[in-house]
């Protein structure tokens, strides 16, 4: 019995590691399938996390913006930030969405102050992007300027265009847009 | 001779007899795309697709699906043709443009259409969506202008003159008094069109209007503007607040009417520093494109459509507010080159004819505090249900505490504050038009878009047939995906 439940624990914890986020794009995926009217959206986030307290971030959120659908069942997506996300060298994230064409909102990015304690704190974005049918855009790049614990939460400052440069290191972070068409396109 | 005739026939009846069940089955089975786009399998999400095509470049998909949807007429068919019609006229099909926006015109002006159907959605557990599409006032005003300036281009002067008025008595229902018909692109196409039925004194009476209205919605104006309405708000609520203290005039209210009058008087001087600022404002804008775009012997009316137009969504807790934004669009400013000769420089061009200004200087709605409150009891149902469930956790020897957080969580579950987030989303961020003068025949036009910069960022030939007895009327969309 013991065995069993230890099988099934590792399994759990294990299918964890393993687990594949369809929304997200990883290090080692080697296909990219935009059939159906999906699209990718890429951009950068930088935060100067350089003080005292360290802000560990954990994921993000995208909410659908469709003005056809009720707003109760308009999507809501958390998307993993993983460990490729992020380059010590840049120090910034490279995050990737992978979703159907449409419109979504950029709500947030959401981690924990202090890991022990698990303090949350969220990076307010509150910004609008377009994902088109077959089609890979890069967005830009969002900079949160300096974090302060203190704060319930940390504001967007601005919105830069490094697309060239930051194409190129999407390219090297994800294979899988090695020999892909990326075209920029803006946040709103 | 009649051989031949005989083999001939049993040549064609062989053809017919194997060429008959092929195409009989293609009669029986349309195409994918048919199917997938009839209006029996398409729903109203589906028209985020065609958003998405268009904005892509892919009319066709989006012609597909915005036309299934129409088909149903349904509660939102003035929306469904609103948005052909900026598809239509992008692919530059003038006349199914016009129908598809006059057919929108007609529902939008209509106060009894959908009567039921809006009486129902005010219901505390029905959404705001299932009334029937109107549009917000920024909408009916730009409907307005596309039908007035295609009828125009048919030579129906008289209905498109009466569009142009229709379009500024919309442009009127908005909140704040000064962005009342601030839109002088509606006064410049009435004044013209006076001018060419020689009424002269209408004319000047319409370009005067039109002149002060561009001032008002001038950039260089705007934040002054928006100062003015707010004091004149604080004026206005101070005046009632002044009025109803003096009607129940004490001793113990003295101090307060003094003081509320000492605050009007700043308001007042306020507002006048903010209307000289105007003033010194309006001295340095130029106005001659707008002489130059009533001249009635321009024969041809170009008109750029510019970027995306303002989204709409929702925001708040439970989606009780609806905000507007915008996509930053790259163009600025356009040259035209005619016939690889004559070239149009931007500063000629009638520009400031900006959707989201209009679109979001409309004010507030009755309809807003409706969801509003809806909002706070869906919000103050919750918290008893919660109350109530934590308590029966605590003491509920009966289940009564249970039953009733039940009770209420299903009423907070069932109130509907989400607010209506449609809107024409294929209109242009921006309109920028010039009138000319060219010789009847065909043209080529080069039309060169730049960003803020000046640099060139697109470049268009278009080959333009011009009537003499017409009013020739162009359209060139320039969506702004960049890529």
């Amino acid at each position: 019995m013991k065995k069993l439940l230890f099988v099934i624990f590792l399994t759990f914890s294990l299918s964890g590691c393993v687990s594949v986020n369809p929304y997200v794009l990883s290090k080692g995926q080697t296909s990219l399938d935009l059939t159906n009217n999906r699209g990718v959206a890429l951009f950068t986030m930088k935060v100067d996390n350089s003080g005292g307290t360290r802000l560990s971030l954990l994921s993000f959120m995208a909410r659908e913006v469709n003005q056809y659908k009720p707003y109760n069942t308009l999507g809501v997506f958390t998307l993993p930030l993983l460990p490729e996300n992020y380059s010590t060298t840049d120090n910034l994230y490279f995050c990737s969405v992978v979703l159907g064409s449409g419109i979504y909102r950029l709500d947030a990015f959401n981690g924990m102050v202090n890991l022990f304690f698990g303090i949350p704190h969220s990076l307010k974005t509150d910004k609008i992007f377009d994902i088109y049918p077959n089609k890979i855009n890069y967005l830009g790049r969002l900079d949160f300027g300096n974090f302060n614990a203190q704060l319930p939460f940390t504001s967007l400052i601005k919105i830069e265009d490094n697309s060239e440069q930051e194409i190129l290191k999407f390219k090297e972070i994800f294979p899988v847009l090695r020999d892909k068409q990326i075209s920029k396109d803006s946040f709103y | 001779m009649s051989f031949k005739i005989n083999k001939l026939c049993t040549i064609v009846l062989v053809i017919s007899l194997i060429a008959c069940p092929v195409f009989a089955a293609q009669a029986n089975n349309p195409a994918p795309e048919e199917v997938k786009y009839s209006p029996k399998n398409l729903q109203d999400k589906d028209a985020m697709q065609a958003e998405m095509d268009f904005y892509a470049g892919n009319d066709h998909e989006a012609e597909l699906i915005f036309t299934g949807l129409q088909t149903k007429k349904d509660h939102n068919i003035a929306l469904w043709n609103n948005q052909l019609g900026s598809l239509y006229l992008t692919q530059g099909k003038l006349k199914e443009a016009k129908d598809a926006f006059m057919e929108a015109y007609v529902l939008m002006n209509d106060i009894t259409a959908f009567k039921s159907l809006e009486l129902r959605s005010v219901g505390l557990t029905s959404s705001e969506m299932t009334k029937g599409y109107k549009g917000d006032p920024y909408e009916k005003v730009f409907n307005s202008f596309y039908v007035g300036i295609l009828l125009y281009a048919d030579n129906d002067l008289e209905n498109a003159l009466a569009a142009f008025k229709n379009g500024i008595l919309c442009d009127s229902d908005v909140t704040g008094k000064l962005y009342k018909s601030d839109v002088a692109l509606l006064y410049l196409m009435a004044t013209r069109l006076e001018l060419l039925q020689k009424n002269q004194s209408m004319a000047d009476d319409l370009f005067k209007q039109a002149t002060e209205a561009y001032y008002l919605s001038h950039p260089d104006n705007r934040g002054l503007v928006s100062q003015k309405q707010g004091l004149l708000d604080d004026l206005d609520k101070k005046q009632k607040e002044l009025l109803d203290k003096e009607t129940k005039a004490n001793v113990k209210l003295e101090k307060v009417i003094t003081t509320l009058k000492a605050e009007i008087g700043k308001l007042e001087a306020d507002i006048k520093s903010a209307g000289d600022k105007i003033e010194e404002n309006n001295r340095k804008i130029n106005i001659d494109s707008l002489k130059d775009f009533i001249n009635p012997n321009n024969n041809t009316l170009i008109c750029m459509e510019t970027g995306r137009g303002p989204l709409k969504y929702q925001t708040g807790t439970y989606g009780e507010k609806a905000v507007f934004t915008i996509k930053p669009h790259p163009v600025a400013s356009f040259s035209i080159i005619i016939d690889n000769f004559t070239q149009i420089k931007t500063e000629s061009f009638l520009k400031n004819n900006d959707v989201y200004y209009q679109a979001s200087t409309r004010g507030g709605r009755v309809m807003d505090s409706m969801l509003k409150g809806k909002a706070e009891f869906k919000q103050t149902t919750q918290d008893i249900s919660n109350v109530l469930s934590t308590a029966s956790q605590v003491y509920d020897p009966y289940g009564v505490f249970a039953l009733l957080s039940f009770a209420t969580g299903a009423v907070s579950n069932a109130t509907n504050p989400y607010a209506d987030a449609r809107h024409w989303s294929l209109l242009p961020a921006e309109l920028q038009l010039i009138s000319l003068h060219l010789a009847p025949g065909t043209h080529q036009l080069q039309i060169n878009a730049y960003d803020s910069t000046g640099k060139t960022i697109e470049s268009s030939k278009i080959s333009v047939q011009i009537t003499n007895n017409s009013n020739n009327v162009i359209f060139k969309r320039f969506r702004g995906v960049e890529s």
